[in-house]
């Protein structure tokens, strides 16, 4: 005891030496002798007939798996109207998006094996593609309505309307997807680079047709995540199950090229929103339209940004009555899913920007707007459904506006609201200061953070406590790290598995908790360059309210590295047309990264005992919001992400 | 992205080379270009004529300079000759792909890879640069090489006292590949001006010895590319390199 509590200090990440030492363990340093290389044969089409010819004994299809492993299930958010078009593990007779796979062949190194897949005759007939979502069969449909938006559209002094476009995404993590199977002791272990154990287990024993006691799955370090590895690839349980068929370990690294083609994209929604304003520029009413380009398939997360989207429409404002349709288009490409954010900065974007056009429209500074509009008294439960449970957004406005001084440059401001959080976390805390979590870490910091939470209980130092995570064999129990959630849940089941130590108990916890809502004020200042239309941002400025701060070092690096991603998002990346490589989808380097001025103000929040919320996605939701109304306001008129130099250079003639 | 199969030769001198190479062989200098298109197999060779260890040197020969063809990038960045004589070249090279790239990459393999939005092709254009062929043969202007022949060298000619030049891009992100680029080559009695992909903007370089404004100058280097935006771009960076060269 008498070991001063590190909460709220800012501790260098303990796993640092490991990671940036090169001694990290990602998934392809795993060494199995023995193992086989997996390799996909992948439509080159986005909507064809196709035929097989021949395939060799080695060689997985849709006919030599059926019945044997099953497409994973949707379980879509609760009021959504989904049909039930799965993701089909290797597609039979038809392919409906370029890079959907259609066989697997297994070799004794990757090399041969893609020697292998590209010998596997198919005889392609093209159909026709859908490509715009306006054009494509709904998969998704869901709508809320709320008070008397007829009446109050009837009676505005204002109607303001917006439409707005964002386009597909890449989530790009430096290691790529990818698994290992091996048979040991009659048992399957399936490692994988994923943001959650427990879950891809569930999904490998509903697909495997398995207990969930015969699969233990291990998370080794992971390079990145970004909400697209807390999907299971569908690539995943083919390799279990041709290691359980074979005998042998069963290896599939995803490359570059398959994680632009395959892996679930982010964003590719757009979305129409109108607001009744009164005389004093108050909102009446919202009534908003989003339109989600799904992809070919449903994966078991692909419903949850659009109704995430949806959900968040009114950001941090007081809307009394509000009417929201969403639609999820079929289209011949690869499906969408969470990527940082989840139809949060799609929400922000939405609302921010028909915020900015009010304001210019009802002549009004677009602060004082905003201002006017502000949900002031928590907890504020939103015409839509979900309850803010705590926050000052006027006093995160007030101090981005001290930090970004009198700049140089157009400046944009926007607000945002996330959800982070909800479900449930276990931990277990022993003694001698093992932790033992659901969370998965992806390159946060957990070990970090965790650390300090149970060290702050314990009276140990943080040195003192190991943090084990990503093994089910390990952890009893879990979700995993999405939504924000790593701290709020996982920290609070280990502050309540040490409590329960302390207390006499075995010292186990799951902590359960409803969604706690981050939120923040961005500010952007840009310069436009008239005679090439380039774009730069000079600085970005952030205000987040993420309840109270357990490592104020990591919470700005969660917000500086969102706000990065949500810089590329603004200027340069974009997936349209053809299926893209890195050759032409630009990825921000350091080159393009502005000055930051960052700052947290805490409302801690009463559904954890840490007061803890998210504060993995804020940068990626309120900085591409605030540099658009940045660029808006620069270059006079409306344009949509990226703001690449020729669009904008065509905007200024 | 993993090669189709292909075999491998190294060679220890020139000779060796061009006796390994056939009609079915590529050569791999640096591989920043050839390897990735390789592992897309969208190139596959049945051998590879591996030169990357044949010496070469940056020197100073009878007053022009002399580059060997599997010289890394990162050595011209480095070169004090080449920073005294020929800075244009240590420009340039710091818009081509990213240190661990140029650590790799060869200015041979640059030119001979022939991508129009080489920077390095471009500066070297400005400087009316010779490449001296396997052959014996020496080339001015674009380079064909026939069959077996391969570029063992760069010569620049020397620049006037006096001499300035700048090299102004414009890419989405440092490091990758520029939309548009423009080298400029001003002495006393002589201006270069090479657009990235399109060669030398003759009309410009006689404005400017006629005294026209970087303005007036640039307005001529946009008409050898074609798109009203990429001509935006190729002016204002005309522009913006005569300044910095110090033509008003």
């Amino acid at each position: 005891m008498g070991v001063a509590s590190t909460l709220g200090q800012p501790v260098r990440r303990r796993e640092d030496a490991r990671l940036l030492a090169g001694r990290g363990r990602f998934l392809d340093d795993i060494e199995l002798p023995d193992a086989l290389h997996m390799a996909f044969v992948r439509s080159p089409h986005p909507h064809a007939r196709f035929e097989l010819k021949r395939p060799g004994r080695l060689t997985f299809t849709a006919a030599s798996v059926a019945g044997r492993v099953a497409p994973p299930q949707i379980v879509p958010p609760p009021g959504l109207t989904v049909e039930p078009i799965p993701h089909p593990v290797l597609a039979d007779g038809i392919v409906r998006y370029v890079g959907q796979p259609l066989a697997a062949v297994v070799a004794e190194s990757r090399a041969l094996a893609e020697d292998l897949a590209e010998r596997v005759e198919v005889e392609y007939e093209p159909l026709p593609a859908v490509d715009d979502p306006r054009a494509g069969e709904t998969m998704v449909r869901w709508e809320k309505s709320e008070g008397d938006v007829a009446g109050a559209f009837a009676r505005a002094a204002h109607v303001v309307r917006s439409e707005r476009v964002i386009p597909r995404l890449v989530a790009a993590p430096m290691e790529t997807r990818g698994a290992l199977a091996a048979m040991e002791g009659g048992r399957l272990t399936v490692w994988t680079s994923s943001q959650s154990a427990h879950r891809p287990r569930a999904q490998l024993a509903q697909s495997l047709r398995m207990s969930e006691d015969e699969l233990r799955v291990i998370v080794p370090d992971v390079g990145g995540g970004f909400g697209s590895k807390g999907t299971l690839p569908v690539e995943t349980p083919l390799v279990a199950f041709a290691a359980r068929e074979l005998g042998r370990p069963v290896r599939w690294i995803e490359d570059r090229r398959e994680n632009f083609l395959a892996a679930p994209q982010g964003r590719g929604i757009s979305g129409v929103v109108e607001l009744a304003f009164d005389a004093e520029g108050r909102i009446l009413a919202l009534r908003g339209r989003v339109l989600a380009d799904l992809g070919a398939y449903l994966l078991p997360s692909t419903p949850i940004p659009p109704h995430t989207t949806a959900m968040l429409l009114a950001g941090c404002y007081d809307i009394p009555a509000v009417e929201v349709f969403v639609t999820g288009a079929r289209t011949h490409k690869v499906p969408t899913g969470p990527y940082r954010g989840a139809g949060r900065p799609e929400a922000a974007y939405l609302i921010e920007t028909a915020m900015d056009t009010a304001a210019r429209q009802l002549g009004v500074d677009p602060i004082e707007l905003r201002r006017r509009n502000f949900v002031r008294a928590f907890p504020h439960r939103t015409a839509l459904g979900w309850t803010y449970d705590s926050g000052d957004f006027e006093a995160c406005l007030d101090r981005a506006l001290e930090l970004v001084g009198e700049p140089e440059g157009h400046i944009g401001v926007a607000m945002c609201v996330e959800r982070s959080a909800g479900l449930f976390e276990h931990a277990s805390v022993t003694r001698d200061g093992e932790v033992r979590v659901g969370s998965v870490p992806a390159g946060q910091g957990h070990e970090t953070v965790f650390a300090q939470i149970a060290a702050d209980k314990l009276g140990l130092d943080v040195d003192q406590i190991t943090v084990i995570t990503g093994d089910t064999d390990e952890v009893a129990d879990g979700v995993g790290s999405f939504a924000s959630r790593s701290t709020a849940m996982g920290g609070s089941a280990v502050a309540a598995a040490a409590d329960d130590l302390l207390a006499g108990g075995p010292g186990v916890a799951r902590f359960e908790s409803e969604q706690v809502f981050t939120s923040g004020a961005y500010v952007a200042v840009v310069e436009v360059d008239p005679a090439t239309g380039a774009v730069r941002v000079v600085k970005l400025v952030a205000v987040d309210d993420a309840g109270r701060i357990i490592n104020p070092l990591l919470a700005e690096g969660q917000v500086v590295g969102g706000a990065v991603q949500g810089l590329g998002a603004s200027l340069l990346e974009a997936v349209d047309g053809a299926p893209a490589t890195l050759h032409d989808y630009s990825l921000p380097t350091a080159g393009e990264i502005p000055a930051f001025a960052t700052a947290f103000l805490e409302s801690p929040s009463p559904h954890n005992p840490l007061g803890a919320k998210g504060i993995g996605e804020s940068g990626t939701i309120g900085a591409p919001a605030a540099i658009a109304n940045a660029v808006a306001a620069a270059v006079g008129m409306r344009l949509d992400p990226p703001f690449t130099a020729e669009k904008v250079w065509r905007a200024l003639r | 992205m993993k090669p189709a199969p292909f075999e491998y030769v190294v060679a220890g001198s020139w000779d060796e080379a061009v006796a390994a190479l056939d009609g079915d062989s590529r050569v791999l200098a640096g591989g920043q270009s050839l390897v990735p298109l390789m592992n897309q197999r969208l190139v596959r060779p049945r051998r590879l004529v591996d030169i990357s260890g044949i010496p070469g040197l940056i020197e100073r020969r009878r007053g022009a300079l002399r580059i060997g063809a599997t010289v890394r990038q990162a050595a011209l960045e480095r070169s004090t000759l080449i920073a005294g004589g020929w800075p244009l070249l240590r420009q340039a090279v710091r818009h081509v792909g990213h240190p661990a790239t140029r650590a790799r990459g060869t200015i041979g393999g640059s030119v001979v890879h022939a991508d129009p939005r080489a920077e390095l092709i471009c500066a070297l254009i400005a400087l009316d640069a010779r490449f001296t062929l396997s052959s014996g043969r020496a080339v001015h202007g674009p380079l064909q090489l026939g069959p077996g022949e391969l570029l063992t060298a760069i010569e620049v000619p020397r620049l006037q006292p006096f001499a300035k030049s700048a090299f102004v891009a414009y890419a989405r992100t440092s490091g990758s590949f520029a939309d548009a680029a423009v080298a400029v080559v001003l002495e006393p009695d002589r201006a270069a001006d090479a657009v990235l992909g399109a060669g030398r903007a003759g009309e410009a370089e006689a404005a400017v010895r006629a005294g026209a404004s970087a303005t007036d100058a640039a307005a001529l280097a946009a008409d050898l590319v074609d798109g009203d935006h990429h001509r935006a771009l190729v002016a204002e960076l005309t522009r913006r390199a005569l300044v910095e060269a110090g033509h008003a």
